[in-house]
C-alpha cells in the first residue's frame, strides 16, 4: 500500500491541509496573543471567505490567481465594522470574548443560511492536471494551495520580524501598557493584528471551500483544528501556531488516508489531551 | 515658563487615592527627585503625567500644552520619555528590538543614528545588540529601559526606580551615564526613588512625598542638611 505515490500524495494533502490550518491557527493566536480574545467565531470568517472565493472566482471568473487574495481582503475589509462595533468590547477580556464571539458565530453562520441556504456549493479547481515527477504523480490543485499558504505566510512571517507595525504588533503582545507608553497607538495596533487575522482566516477559508465544500458550517472543522493547533503548539505562540498546524494537517492526512476520518479525529483530540496533562503551556507556550 | 507644569495632581483609582494635590514644577535641562517611601504616591505624579493613570482633580502641562486627555502615544510624542518601575523590556525581544520599539514614531533612519549614539553611552548595552532581552542581568534591563525611553530625544525623562534590587556599583554607574546625557542633551529628569540618598545626590531639587501629599521640597543640597529630613528619609 505505501507506493511512492500514495506517499507522495500523502505528503502533499498533508502539506496543503497543513497550511490552511496554520494560516486560521494564526489567525486565532495572533487575536488571542494581542488583544487576549478567544475568537469562537473565527470559522464564521473562513466561511465568508469561502463565498467570497465562490462569488470573484466561481462566479464572477476573475483569474485565480487575483480573485483569492481579492476575496480575503474583501472579507476583512468589510469585517473591520464587526472590529469597530463587537470585537472592540471585549479586548483584554477573554471570558466575555468567549460568550460574544459565539453569540457573533451564531449570528454569521446563521445570517450566511439566510443569504445562501444550506446546500452544498463547489468552487471550481483551479489546475486539473496532475504533476509528473520521477515516479511520481502529483495534483496540480493540491500543490497549488501549498504555493499560495506559503507565500502569504512568508509574507506574514518577513512582516511580523521586519516591519515596523510587526515589532508593535510584538511589543503589544507583551505588555500593551508599556508598548502605548513608547509612542504604540494601541488601538491602531488592534485593528491591524485584526485585520491580518481575518485576511489569513478568510484566504484559508476560500482554499478549503475549494477543496472540499462550501456551506455555511464549513467553518466548524477549522476553527476546532485551530483551536487544537493553538493549544498544542501553545496560547499566543506564533510558531506554536504554525507548528501545530502543520502537525495537525499530517496526521490528518496520514491516518485518514490509510485508517479512516474518525480514527484521524480521534487521535488528533487524544494528543491535544495527553499534551495539555504533561505539557499544559503547548509546545512553544512558556509555562504562566 | 516651566517646561512641566504639575499643579493640584489628584490621582484616584476608583475610590482609592494615588496622590492628593501635588504641584511643582520644572525646568528645561533640570534634574528633579521625587522622592518617598513606598505608596507615596510617586509612581502615580509619573503615570499621570504620561496619561496612564486617572486623575479627576488638577491639571499637568508640558511645554505650554495641557496633557489631560491625551494618550500616552500621544504624550511620548510630546517629547517625554518614560522607564517604568521594574524595567518592562520586552524580554522576548532582543536588545535593538526594544530600541526600535522606542524609536517607534520615528524613521528608520533617524532610529539607526539614535541607537549608535546610545551604544556610545551604554557600551553594556552595545555588546549586548542581539541578545534577548530577558537573558540580561538587571542592571542591563534598566540601561535598556532607559535608553529605549531616551530614543525618540525626549526633552524629558520619567524614570520610576531606577535603582530598584540593583547593586550600588551599577547604581552608582547609571547616575553617571544619566549625568552624561542630561549635560549633552540638555535633558530634564524626574527621578522617583526610594534610594533618596542617591536621587538626592544627582537632582538639583527635590520634591518629598508623603501620602500623596508634598511634604518638603527645596534644592536637593539644602534638604541633604536638613536633620529632619536626614532622620525621616535619609537614615542618618
Ligand atoms: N493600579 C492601582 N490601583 C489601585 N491603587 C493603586 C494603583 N497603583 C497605586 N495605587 C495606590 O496608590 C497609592 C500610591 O501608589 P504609588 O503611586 O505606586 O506609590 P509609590 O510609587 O510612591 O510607591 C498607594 O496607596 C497604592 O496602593
Ligand atoms: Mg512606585
Amino acid at each position: 500500500m505505501f507506493t511512492p505515490t500514495l506517499l507522495a500524495q500523502v505528503v502533499v494533502n498533508g502539506l496543503s491541509l497543513g497550511a490552511i490550518y496554520v494560516l486560521v491557527a494564526l489567525g486565532f493566536t495572533l487575536l488571542f496573543g494581542i488583544m487576549r480574545v478567544v475568537n469562537f467565531a473565527h470559522g464564521a470568517f473562513a466561511v465568508l471567505g469561502g463565498y467570497a472565493l465562490y462569488y470573484l472566482y466561481g462566479q464572477y471568473r476573475l483569474p485565480y490567481i487575483l480573485a483569492v487574495p481579492l476575496s480575503a481582503l474583501l472579507v476583512a475589509v468589510i469585517s473591520l465594522l464587526l472590529e469597530r462595533c463587537v470585537f472592540r468590547w471585549f479586548y483584554q477580556k477573554m471570558f466575555q470574548s468567549m460568550i460574544g464571539l459565539l453569540g457573533l458565530n451564531m449570528a454569521l453562520v446563521f445570517g450566511s443560511v439566510i443569504i445562501w441556504d444550506t446546500y452544498e456549493r463547489a468552487i471550481p479547481p483551479a489546475f486539473n492536471g496532475m504533476l509528473q515527477l520521477g515516479g511520481v504523480i502529483l495534483p496540480l490543485d493540491r500543490l497549488m494551495v501549498v504555493a499560495i499558504a506559503a507565500a502569504i505566510l512568508a509574507l506574514f512571517w518577513l512582516f511580523m520580524s521586519r516591519s515596523r507595525w510587526g515589532l508593535a504588533m510584538r511589543a503589544a503582545a507583551q505588555d500593551v501598557e508599556i508598548a502605548e507608553a513608547q509612542g504604540i497607538d494601541t488601538l491602531s495596533t488592534y485593528r491591524l493584528a485584526f485585520f491580518i487575522a481575518i485576511f489569513m482566516t478568510a484566504l484559508a477559508g476560500g482554499l478549503y471551500a475549494q477543496i472540499y465544500a462550501l456551506s455555511p458550517f464549513m467553518g466548524d472543522r477549522p476553527l476546532v483544528v485551530a483551536f487544537i493547533a493553538v493549544i498544542l503548539g501553545g496560547m499566543g505562540s506564533i510558531p506554536g501556531a504554525a507548528l501545530g498546524g502543520l502537525i495537525l494537517g499530517f496526521t490528518e492526512s496520514f491516518l485518514s488516508t490509510f485508517y479512516g476520518a474518525t480514527l484521524s479525529a480521534f487521535v488528533s483530540f487524544g494528543v491535544v489531551i495527553l499534551l495539555l496533562i504533561f505539557r499544559p503551556w503547548g509546545l512553544l507556550g512558556t509555562p504562566e | 515658563m516651566a517646561l512641566l507644569e504639575v499643579a493640584d495632581l489628584g490621582v484616584r483609582y476608583g475610590p482609592i487615592i494615588g496622590t492628593d494635590g501635588i504641584s511643582f514644577a520644572l525646568d528645561d535641562g533640570e534634574i528633579l527627585a521625587l522622592v518617598g517611601s513606598n505608596g507615596a504616591g510617586k509612581s502615580s505624579t509619573l503615570k499621570a503625567i504620561l496619561g496612564m493613570a486617572p486623575y479627576p482633580a488638577g491639571a499637568i502641562s508640558f511645554a505650554g500644552a495641557a496633557l489631560r486627555g491625551c494618550k500616552p502615544s500621544e504624550i511620548v510624542r510630546h517629547g517625554i520619555g518614560y522607564a517604568p518601575e521594574g524595567r518592562r523590556v520586552f524580554s522576548a525581544m532582543s536588545v535593538s528590538e526594544n530600541l526600535r520599539v522606542g524609536g517607534f514614531a520615528r524613521s528608520a533612519h533617524d532610529n539607526a543614528a539614535r541607537i549608535r549614539r546610545l551604544y556610545d553611552y551604554f557600551p553594556r548595552l552595545a555588546e549586548r545588540a542581539g541578545q534577548r532581552a530577558g537573558s540580561l542581568s538587571g542592571g542591563e534591563q534598566q540601561m535598556l529601559a532607559i535608553a529605549r525611553a531616551l530614543m525618540p530625544r525626549p526633552r524629558l525623562l520619567l524614570l520610576d526606580e531606577p535603582s530598584l534590587g540593583l547593586a550600588p556599583i551599577i547604581v552608582e554607574r547609571i547616575g553617571e551615564i544619566l549625568r552624561e546625557i542630561q549635560v549633552a542633551e540638555g535633558l530634564a529628569v524626574i527621578l522617583a526613588e526610594q534610594n533618596a540618598n542617591w536621587a538626592l545626590s544627582l537632582a538639583g531639587r527635590a520634591v518629598i512625598l508623603e501620602l500623596g501629599k508634598v511634604a518638603a521640597t527645596g534644592a536637593a543640597a539644602d534638604l541633604l542638611r536638613r536633620p529632619e529630613i536626614r532622620r525621616a528619609y535619609l537614615g542618618a
